[in-house]
């Protein structure tokens, strides 16, 4: 009887140091890591909008309206879209010109794709070649090496579901609002 | 065979965690693709292991031994989130990208392994060593996993480039398949240049 108190003593004391030093750590470090996350997102808003990677000039130069953001000098405005990938949500974030004809550019930013495959989609060259591409016809993507549209872009070698997802994500920034 | 040497020795070479005793593999499949990775994923684990192995010992001779199990599973838990926090808040970027793994060193058998085999009977001093080794076996096995993984998968190191554009990158490495040939390939070569030594038999 007697062990068994202190067994249940003895955890319930090691659960309150343990809880007690995760507390401490967490209160500590909460204000650094929502403003983490802050930055990283305002990252990927500046670099949509080809904007440089200065996240001290964001208030500066962006205006932030409930879950879109106008850049205040061209009226451009940019929007968090997301939607299913092939093993996850791909969110993004992408920006269109003032009437809303154009994509000024997109940054795929949190997926879950397939490393070296799907996963390509947050690289540069990728994301680069919807910079331009009109909202009034449907974007393509097609395979790389055949020809080519005004409004089509290389899709990835070995990623036909991701290319596909993303396809259907991107023709849905037209119904933004 | 509780001299310091001792102890390296043995959790760096003879009971290398990973490729003779086949422990952490999630892990060793997951994170392996990028050395930056990698690297992080090991400090992380050298902190985790080597501290709660201490901590274990400290607490070996108050615990009660039939909660033993809940005990370590508490201490590991508990700097494993320490870790999560940290990352969090100091290197963003690599916590992102190694996702949920941090969170999954609390499964990682060798902690618990350590914890049971060697901390719960030892002095706190060896037993911290001995959980430094562990995680230094650790890292040098997935170190040299993802040296091989990342030029192959990516054509980087460290995220340089080091292989020329036209380099066909084999999508192979930069999955986990690709460190399952590897880890293989690691068995074999060490199980060659050091053989295990005979399992007894009655």
């Amino acid at each position: 009887m007697k062990k068994t108190l202190w067994s249940v003593f003895f955890m319930l004391l090691l659960s309150c140091v343990c809880a007690g030093v995760l507390a401490a750590i967490k209160i500590s470090t909460d204000d650094l890591v929502s403003l983490n996350e802050k930055n990283a997102l305002q990252r990927q808003v500046l670099a949509a909008f080809g904007l440089p990677d200065d996240v001290s000039k964001f208030d500066s130069q962006v205006r932030t309206i409930g879950n879109h953001w106008r850049l205040a000098r061209t009226g451009a405005t940019a929007y968090s879209i997301s939607g299913m990938g092939f093993w996850a949500p791909i969110h993004a974030v992408v920006a269109v010109d003032a009437d809303k004809t154009t994509i000024l550019g997109i940054r795929f930013f949190r997926h879950g794709e397939t490393p070296g495959l799907g996963g390509r989609i947050s690289e540069p060259w990728f994301m680069r070649q919807f910079e331009g591409k009109r909202l009034d016809a449907p974007i393509r993507l097609v395979m790389p090496g055949g020809r080519k549209e005004l409004n089509d872009v290389d899709a990835i070698t070995g990623a036909t579901e991701t290319s596909r997802k993303v396809e259907k994500l991107i023709n849905r920034v037209k119904e933004l609002q | 065979m509780n001299g310091a040497g001792d102890i390296f020795k043995n959790g760096i070479l003879r009971q290398n965690s990973v490729y003779r005793q086949v422990l952490g593999i999630c892990s060793t499949l997951a994170v392996t693709n990028l050395l930056a990775n990698t690297l992080v994923m090991c400090v992380a684990l050298i902190f985790t292991v080597s501290m709660s192995s201490l901590t274990v010992s400290i607490l070996r001779n108050v615990t009660p031994q039939r909660i033993r199990m809940m005990v370590q599973v508490m201490i590991i838990s508990t700097y494993v989130i320490v870790v999560d926090l940290l990352l969090k808040a100091y290197l963003p970027d690599i916590s992102e990208q190694l996702g949920p793994y941090v969170g999954l060193i609390i499964t990682n058998c060798i902690i618990m392994g350590r914890a049971e085999a060697f901390a719960a009977k030892n002095r706190p001093w060896p037993a911290f060593l001995d959980g430094l080794a562990m995680g230094l076996g650790y890292t040098m096995v997935l170190m040299l996993i993802a040296l091989v993984r990342e030029p192959l998968g990516f054509g980087t190191i460290f995220g340089l480039a080091v292989l020329p554009e036209s380099w066909t990158r084999w999508a192979v490495m930069a999955m986990a398949p690709g460190a399952f040939f590897m880890l293989g390939i690691v068995i074999w070569v060490m199980n060659l240049i050091d053989p295990p030594a005979k399992e007894q038999r009655s």
